[in-house]
């Protein structure tokens, strides 16, 4: 039936994604966190996701694994992904696709790998967990993938524990151990943020450029716009729940439509001139609870007019760009059933 | 003529490791890392100074070291002239009124079971205890409005403030004793980039307001070409460049700052792969021997021979530049042949 | 803005602005064993003027009472509610008296422990050092014995030092020592624990940048943000108090004999238990489970609801 949707080529497609949390107290509402999220990546495309926190960034990339926590919940839309609805699988379907499929590289790679294994145990244990190939074999792969993220000898490092080895280095195994099981889809998760400066341009490359030559598509979570500025492909800008604005990199940098990107662009401090002010965005990002039928961005907005505190925008969808702001489309029509871009 | 304020000479100061290596029995065997090589920095009245590295070049312990948190294994640290590093608690007080510090992590440098108002009320109180209760509101009252806190968030715990405010709350207690010189160990790396602008704006601001001198660590090389007058890069415990923002910026002259510079993702610019370092910054292993030279060698493309055995020192080049490195100045007179490489 | 509003995280405000009281309806457990609680606490307190006899009156026991099963019993008597012992003294009675007893050993037990606990983990943490050392080995040391037979070492060498009257006089305030002081090192370590963990935050750098004094940060910085480990255990611990009293009066070395304990009834119900007087034995156990269970839930649902952090995000 997807198939039918979607073109051959398409990847991942998102839907009008809804996740709500429980709420702790019985008589609080559950209030959407992500509200209608839609999306599409292609075979092999490198697309960044980039937000402030609370956006909701980590939780639409683990909402797409459903590796969030109990209180967590799909509330509406689907995640089609090679063809299968994620939300419809049954835990023990989705474990092959999580690692088989769709490989997660986390924020810190302290905390993601086992301090009291070594690399060779986990690299292993990852790659016989899932493909049925005898233990030699399963070393030679590790061996092969620890060669590609530029680990130097890779045979004495796989002998040693995690904290043996320099943040920067422990990022490119997991970028390894990522890479082991051939997924379709690696999602990585703020790669960068725990890393020096000096590695940050290295690790981002080198992710990029591995996602590039083994056909894999990359989901690219940041909050750093210039990270991801000659990283990626695409780009989505996430507000409060929301993708805002979405559009081919390039052009998008150069020609922000959304207020928010303009004015994420124009608060960095490259922008100004130096000892002047800066251009800030006044306030802060509601809370999911705040938000009423209005524009999320209206309170932050320099440019919010009646409408904006009226009604949500709707999306504004052009060949290469997809907006939801009501200053690129002034007059709000009933909302035609929005086609993802491609 | 400008006063200096803070002067620190040749600071060394080093950590006891632990040590993975020895046999628990091996009690006496503590290895020291050091964290603060040599250091010489001074700091003038009404500047703001920016200290530039990567995590582990002993910012952090340097601004520790300041504050009076921990105390220098050598070397000294003067305020007005007058040395502070050996002081005790009790001698130091006078000097704690007058230097104050924001923290990196504004989330855990607030008590979490203290009301914002408590947070600011307390130092007050705590250092005049006479002061009537309803004036020390009064007066933290007036400095919320100052960073921009509205009064209506004085009585909220920490947890139910934005990573902004809590910035602000922070900056707020630290102006409550009215101090003329702050110390920022990473002030906006774990804000959002929309909320990094603001806070610039307001410790700016502050800044013209009160005259306040700052010395601010950081490795966002975009904000410290914002707001710094000069600039100090450190490695390995020692500066190895200090220049005014103009000259740094536009003739870095040092391969780290050189390799700094072009990490720094910049939103236009694509990043520059020429001066990249190689490997990672030196995993901090317990000193098993003096290391001879410069200790950039080994991540150095440009190392040559006298690298290797001379440590170069910091040099001025003109009266706002000085680089330590023998790639700027001639080596002295054991190092007469440096023949091969650049 | 005035400055009655700046302690913000007063308890008794809380309670006032109905956050607690709110939390607390809506959490049935925590009602329900508050409720409980509360009961067994004004019943224990009201001891002496509410229950129908005084069972250290001897005046006021008959013998032909004997062994009289609870009131709803075929040969139940309606002047003994919950029946008689084997001496013919009121259950009822002597049970609150009983709860009365334990309470009221078990808080001041507690209150040693917890306070001799804390000084030395908090110093041991926040010096650490020589401090640190000697503290941990002392606690290691007091380890390795177990308390209940410390309390049975000492109350039986005093017992036979003293002489059974001083002893009797003397007891209660014995055993509330020996039982505070023999479980110090539980809280110490884990009050060390969490403030090794805490001591390295920024907001303790950002108190010593304040210069506040040693022993400000220590009391009123760390120690509020370190209090709950310390909850659970000194809940467990009044648990763990009340039942090593009951297991020392139940040996006959707890509470002297016209001062009735909820381990001594049982202790001395045990007897009668084959011969079918169940009763005597089994109320003064199930009111000892109910007195435990509702602390117990009680102190879990406190702990929860003062940590500031559950205050939600609007106010």
């Amino acid at each position: 039936m997807s198939l039918t949707l979607n073109p051959p080529t398409t990847l991942l497609s998102v839907r009008d994604l809804h996740v709500n949390f429980t709420s702790r107290w019985p008589q609080e509402p559950n209030i959407d966190v992500l509200r209608g999220v839609s999306f599409q990546l292609e075979r092999g495309e490198r697309l960044a996701l980039v937000g402030e926190s609370g956006a909701g960034k980590s939780l639409l990339a683990t909402s797409i694994i459903q590796l969030f926590d109990t209180s967590a919940r799909i509330r509406h839309g689907s995640v089609h992904f090679e063809g299968q609805d994620l939300t419809q699988l049954s835990s023990k379907q989705l474990r092959q696709v999580r690692g088989r499929r769709i490989g997660m590289v986390f924020q810190d790679p302290m905390t993601n790998l086992n301090p009291n294994l070594t690399l060779e145990q986990q690299l292993l244990q990852c790659i016989l967990s899932h493909r049925n190939i005898s233990r030699a074999e399963a070393r030679l792969v590790a061996l092969h993938k620890l060669r590609q993220v530029h680990i130097p000898a890779p045979e004495t490092r796989m002998r040693q524990y995690p904290h043996q080895l320099s943040a920067g280095q422990l990022q490119r195994v997991t970028i390894a151990m990522a890479l082991t099981l051939e997924p379709a889809l690696i999602i990585a998760d703020e790669p960068t943020s725990a890393l020096d400066v000096t590695m940050q341009a290295e690790i981002i490359s080198l992710l990029t450029h591995l996602c590039h030559n083994n056909g894999v598509a990359l989901l690219l979570i940041s909050h750093d716009l210039s990270l991801v500025a000659h990283a990626s492909d695409r780009c989505l800008i996430m507000y409060a729940g929301q993708i805002v604005e979405q559009g081919h990199t390039k052009s998008l940098i150069n020609d922000a439509q959304h207020p928010y990107t303009q004015g994420l662009i124009r608060a960095l401090p490259q922008m100004s001139q130096p000892g002047q002010s800066l251009y800030q965005i006044p306030g802060q990002m509601p809370l999911a609870q705040e938000l009423g039928n209005q524009c999320a961005f209206a309170n932050r907005c320099e440019h919010a007019f009646a409408a904006c505190w009226s009604q949500p925008p709707t999306r504004t969808v052009t060949l290469e760009r997809e907006v939801s702001c009501h200053l690129v489309n002034p007059a709000p029509a009933p909302a035609p059933p929005a086609e993802p871009e491609l | 003529m400008t006063q200096t304020l803070l002067s620190i000479n040749n600071l060394y100061k080093s950590h006891a490791a632990p040590n993975h290596n020895s046999a628990w029995w091996n009690l006496r065997k503590t290895s020291y890392i050091s964290a603060i090589n040599g250091l010489d920095i001074s700091v003038k009245r009404g500047e703001t100074l920016c200290v530039v590295g990567e995590s582990g070049c002993g910012k952090s312990t340097l601004a520790r070291l300041v504050m009076g948190l921990e105390k220098p294994d050598a070397g000294t640290i003067s305020y007005q002239g007058e040395i502070i590093s050996g002081l005790s608690d009790k001698a130091r007080m006078p000097y704690r009124r007058r230097m104050q510090m924001v923290f990196q992590d504004p989330y855990t440098a607030l008590n979490p079971r203290h009301t914002v108002l408590h947070a600011l009320v307390d130092p007050l109180l705590y250092h005049q205890p006479n002061l009537h209760r309803q004036h020390a509101v009064d007066q933290a009252m007036a400095q919320l409005l100052a960073v921009g806190i509205e009064p209506a968030l004085a009585q909220r715990f920490p947890h139910q403030l934005s990573g902004g405010q809590r910035q602000r709350v922070n900056i707020a207690r630290a102006l409550m004793v009215e101090p003329e010189f702050i110390v920022a160990d990473e002030p906006l790396s774990a804000l959002d980039v929309s909320i990094q602008a603001q806070i610039l704006n307001l410790l700016a601001q502050l800044q013209s307001q009160q005259q306040l001198t700052y010395l601010i660590f950081s490795h966002n090389l975009a904000a410290v070409e914002h707001m710094a007058d000069r600039v100090a890069v450190m490695y390995d415990g020692q500066v190895c460049e200090i220049a005014s923002r103009e000259q740094l910026f536009s003739q870095p002259q040092h391969p780290y700052t050189k390799a700094l510079l072009a990490a720094s993702p910049q939103i236009y610019t694509p990043p520059n792969k020429h001066h990249r370092l190689v490997g990672d910054v030196p995993n901090r292993i317990p000193l098993r021997h003096v290391q001879h030279g410069c200790s950039l060698q080994d991540r150095c493309p440009q190392a040559f021979e006298t690298c290797r055995h001379q440590t170069p020192q910091l040099t001025p080049l003109t009266a706002q530049h000085a680089v330590a490195c023998h790639h700027t100045q001639p080596p002295v007179s054991q190092g007469n042949s440096h023949d091969s490489e650049h | 803005m005035n400055a009655a509003q700046y302690h913000g995280h007063h308890i008794w405000r809380r309670f006032r602005r109905q956050q607690l009281w709110l939390q607390l309806k809506a959490n049935k457990v925590a009602l329900i064993s508050s409720v409980i609680l509360l009961l067994l606490t004004v019943t224990a307190l009201l001891a002496p003027w509410l229950s129908p006899f005084d069972p250290a009156d001897l005046q006021q026991q008959n013998i032909m009472d004997a062994e009289l099963p609870p009131a709803w019993h075929e040969q139940g008597d309606s002047r003994f509610l919950l029946g008689t012992d084997g001496l013919g003294r009121d259950i009822l009675s002597s049970l609150m008296h009983g709860i009365r007893t334990s309470l009221w050993v078990g808080f001041w037990a507690v209150l040693l422990q917890l306070t001799l606990g804390t000084a030395l983990g908090l110093c041991a943490g926040y010096f650490g050092g020589w401090m640190d050392r000697l503290v941990m080995r002392l606690a290691d040391f007091q380890l390795t014995f177990s308390s209940l037979m410390l309390a049975i070492l000492v109350l039986a060498i005093t017992r036979a030092a003293m002489g059974a009257h001083d002893y009797h006089v003397w007891s209660p305030w014995l055993l509330i020592l020996v039982l505070g002081l023999a479980d110090w090192p539980q809280y110490a370590r884990t009050l060390r624990a969490s403030v090794l963990a805490e001591k390295h935050k920024d907001y303790v750098a950002a108190a010593q940048v304040l210069g506040y004094r040693s022993r400000h940060i220590m009391v009123m910085q760390i120690l509020p943000n370190t209090l709950s480990p310390l909850l659970v255990i000194a809940t467990l611990q009044v648990a763990h108090v009340i039942l090593a009293e009951a297991a020392l009066s139940f040996l006959g070395i707890g509470m002297p004999y016209g001062n009735p304990s909820l381990g001594g009834m049982m202790g001395s119900g045990f007897e009668y238990m084959l011969s079918g007087l169940w009763w005597i034995a089994l109320i003064p156990g199930v009111a000892l489970v109910l007195l435990l269970l509702s602390i117990n839930l009680v102190a879990d649902w406190l702990r929860d609801a003062l940590d500031p952090k559950n205050i939600g995000q609007q106010q």
